[in-house]
């Protein structure tokens, strides 16, 4: 909480604060971010292998192996998301599960699941793309932006 | 916290082990690529002597070219380090192999996909079982599959 609404607080619920603060369990900060880092490393190890398949056994470039490895991984990510594997992942590694692309394979099946006994129509229809659909949005947007800002600098700034 | 101790200490030394590279393997690799013994009936003088310019150059470390009468392919693989450069050391290398066949049209790439396909063109001219009209046809279709974007 912000230290300006802190005072404005009565001087029992200040204390309380102190209190509660003294007694909270300390997040592992540093562990976390660990984790994160060795499990979204191991996500990207495993995605360069398929990428790596595809240029060796298939008719792909560096170029445009990107797209079947995203594809896979967000498949696999749906399985495991369905066989209650990934949530264990997500628990250990947090947001080194989340940030690669397995995480939006993730939201969206998670959603899914959570929305099926809704019925099919408006429980998974409309609730699928409920945590992935922000993703998508705003992608699709800062993308737009990226692709404005350098069309200007490329044409008018002369480079 | 003594475990993430142990962890953090691990984790440099494969750091550090990890950035010492290997030079002598390199070297070797570099002085294997220049050797050229393929039976073709095409002359294969420019691919040569593109190899031996690229050579000069540190960050690469291996090098297939082919070339027909009328356009000359290469591909290399870099250190790993150059790869963050890879877009500037590109542009640099097509002038400059540009520069010395004015005549052919020149095809660089540092793409995986595109090294190997002209690897595997390479052994087929070494046993001498292609024909002119294969050779172009195999080299057209790396320079397409070159040219593909995502």
């Amino acid at each position: 909480m912000a230290d300006k609404k802190k005072k404005n607080l009565p001087p029992n619920a200040q204390e309380y604060q102190a209190f509660q603060q003294q007694r909270e369990v300390k997040r592992p900060l540093l562990k976390n971010c660990l984790k994160a880092f060795f499990v979204g490393g191991l996500i990207c190890l495993i995605g360069q292998l398929i990428s790596t398949f595809y240029i060796y056994y298939f008719n792909f470039t560096e170029q445009t192996a990107g797209n079947p490895t995203t594809a896979t991984l967000i498949f696999l990510t749906m399985l495991l998301t369905g066989f209650g594997v990934y949530d264990r992942i997500g628990q250990f590694g947090g947001a080194g599960s989340a940030v690669p692309v397995t995480g939006f394979g993730n939201a969206v099946i998670s959603a899914a699941i959570e929305h099926k006994t809704e019925g099919f129509i408006l429980g998974v229809g409309g609730n699928i793309f409920k945590v992935a659909g922000p993703v998508i949005v705003y992608g699709v947007f800062s993308a737009f932006i990226v692709a404005l800002i350098k069309t200007i600098i490329i044409e008018w700034g002369g480079f | 916290m003594q475990r993430i101790i142990v962890i953090i200490i691990a984790g440099m030394f494969f750091l550090l082990f990890g950035c010492g590279t290997d030079t002598s393997k390199e070297q070797q690799a570099k002085q294997d690529s220049t050797i050229d013994n393929s039976n073709s009936q095409i002359d294969q003088e420019p691919s040569i002597k593109a190899k031996k310019t690229l050579n000069e150059h540190e960050g690469i470390t291996e090098i297939r070219s082919v070339n027909n009468t009328k356009t000359l392919v290469v591909a290399v693989k870099v250190n790993h380090d150059e790869r963050f450069t890879l877009k500037s050391l590109e542009k640099k290398m097509t002038k400059k192999l540009k520069d010395e066949f004015p005549k052919l049209d020149v095809e660089f790439s540092t793409d995986l996909k595109i090294f190997l396909e002209l690897d595997k063109l390479k052994k087929k001219m070494q046993t001498g079982s292609l024909t002119e009209k294969e050779l172009n046809k195999e080299l057209d279709k790396i320079i397409k599959l070159s040219k593909k974007q995502t």
